[in-house]
């Protein structure tokens, strides 16, 4: 559980692009580029982004994929939904915290049984995504790499005992940091999970229940209001 | 007054209150921090589940059943499936993902992960039934997973390989479980047909295709 928790966290950070890692360059002083990025985060008022995410085993030759999308409203709501190959719903708002686990064609709230741990992780979701990126630098050395196709953030743990579980965590993102399309988190053993962003639609209107932590508005209806084509 | 044996798994015990478990800097939320904010909660949640199963793990087994003789027959002989389960513990409710690759003359090789992939045991049970625990992480200790987890997937996946069967099926992809001291509601949301390296039912060859 833990190991991957911080990558939910980044992943919404928002969206990167995949380019040649051979060709990347070190950028000495990254502040600069930190603040840059802050800003532009800063200013969103929602996104809806449509991920794939890849679980790399050693054990299992091909990745385990998952499909969801990952919405983000006003005021610190989330919507955290897997739609393949089980759905399941994670709801969280300033409050409180909801999960709906789809069986036999219904939806099902479940008793979380740590609704405040699990409402936290949400809450540091929504605040990246928020760009609070300089909250990040008591807990990571982060070191920016550029080139004229990406921008990709290292963020590697201070903490000794995170890092056993986390050898870093790379976002990758546009030059202009005008998408993320990329999350690639590695662990020690060699396994790394890769959250990649589909489509993203920032800014926009989600319709009435997309948040709600009693009867979620359903998915389909959701996308078809945001114009999401897949 | 006669107490069969298996009553002792009834002792196990309540959880404490949740803030008994939260380390100190853990009841108040820091805006930064992040990531190792968010391992930390994720500590505790490993805290909290493994007192849940403390005094369990070598317990007896709830009283034999074995309502579900058939269940073999639901799968392919070779391939991989993918489950979501939901564990209850003391109406507590945690989701969980399981990937078994099934072999017709290997054996089964089970993947149990967190819901954010997080891998919490991996076990291979060999054609003979012998169960091997490759990796057990908290809040499952090794005696949980042989004694439990393990006796769960040779109930679904290995009909005939374990006695001690309380599984309903509720549909041809809807299992439930239901022992002393959990109820886990699974799922099986994926089947991919087709033989399995043999590789990965080699005990000696842990986490290594």
């Amino acid at each position: 559980m833990k190991k991957f928790a911080p990558i939910v966290g980044l992943m919404f950070a928002v969206a990167v692009f995949a380019a040649d890692e051979a060709a990347l360059q070190s950028v000495t002083d990254s502040a600069a580029i930190l603040k840059d990025l802050q800003q532009k985060m800063s200013s969103l008022k929602s996104v809806y982004l449509d991920f794939t995410q890849e679980r790399h085993l050693k054990l299992f030759s091909d990745p385990l994929k998952s499909e969801g999308v990952m919405l983000i409203g006003q005021p610190d709501q989330i919507r955290w939904e897997t739609t393949a190959p089980y759905q399941s719903i994670l709801l969280a708002d300033h409050k409180s915290v909801a999960q709906f686990e789809l069986t036999d064609g219904k939806w099902e709230k479940l008793k979380l049984g740590f609704p405040q741990l699990l409402k936290r992780v949400m809450d540091q979701m929504v605040l990246m995504n928020q760009g609070k990126l300089d909250a990040l630098t008591s807990d990571y050395t982060i070191s920016v790499a550029t080139n004229n196709q990406a921008a990709v953030l290292t963020l590697v743990p201070k903490d000794e005992n995170v890092r056993g579980v986390l050898s870093s965590l790379a976002v990758w993102l546009q030059p202009d940091f005008s998408a993320t399309r990329e999350v690639v988190m590695q662990e020690p053993g060699g396994d790394f999970t890769r959250i990649i962003f589909n489509r993203e639609h920032r800014n926009v209107t989600f319709p009435a229940g997309t948040f709600d932590q009693t009867k979620p508005l359903d998915f389909a209806a959701v996308r078809a209001a945001v114009g999401d084509v897949p | 007054m006669y107490r069969p044996a298996y009553r002792k798994v009834l002792d196990c015990g309540s959880p404490r209150p949740l803030d008994e478990w939260l380390p100190t800097g853990q009841k108040r939320q820091r805006a930064g921090a992040v990531p190792g904010a968010v391992a930390r909660t994720q500590v505790v949640i490993f805290l909290l589940l493994a007192f849940m199963f403390s005094g369990c793990a070598t317990s007896p087994l709830s009283p034999p059943q074995n309502n579900f003789p058939h269940a073999k027959q639901l799968f392919p002989p070779d391939a991989l499936v993918t489950q979501r389960g939901v564990l209850t513990v003391h109406g507590r409710q945690f989701t969980l993902n399981g990937y078994i690759a099934k072999s017709a003359t290997s054996g089964l090789r089970f993947i149990l992960t967190e819901n954010f992939g997080g891998v919490l045991a991996d076990i291979l049970v060999k054609p003979d039934g012998n169960v091997f625990v490759l990796q057990a992480k908290p809040p499952f200790r090794p005696a949980w997973i042989k004694n439990y987890v393990a006796a769960d997937l040779k109930c679904i996946f290995a009909g005939g390989r374990e006695t001690n069967c309380p599984v309903q099926m509720l549909s041809p992809a809807h299992f439930l479980i239901q022992r002393h001291g959990y109820k886990l509601d699974l799922q099986t949301v994926e089947t991919k047909s087709g033989a399995q390296p043999a590789s990965m039912f080699d005990e000696t060859r842990e986490g290594k295709p």
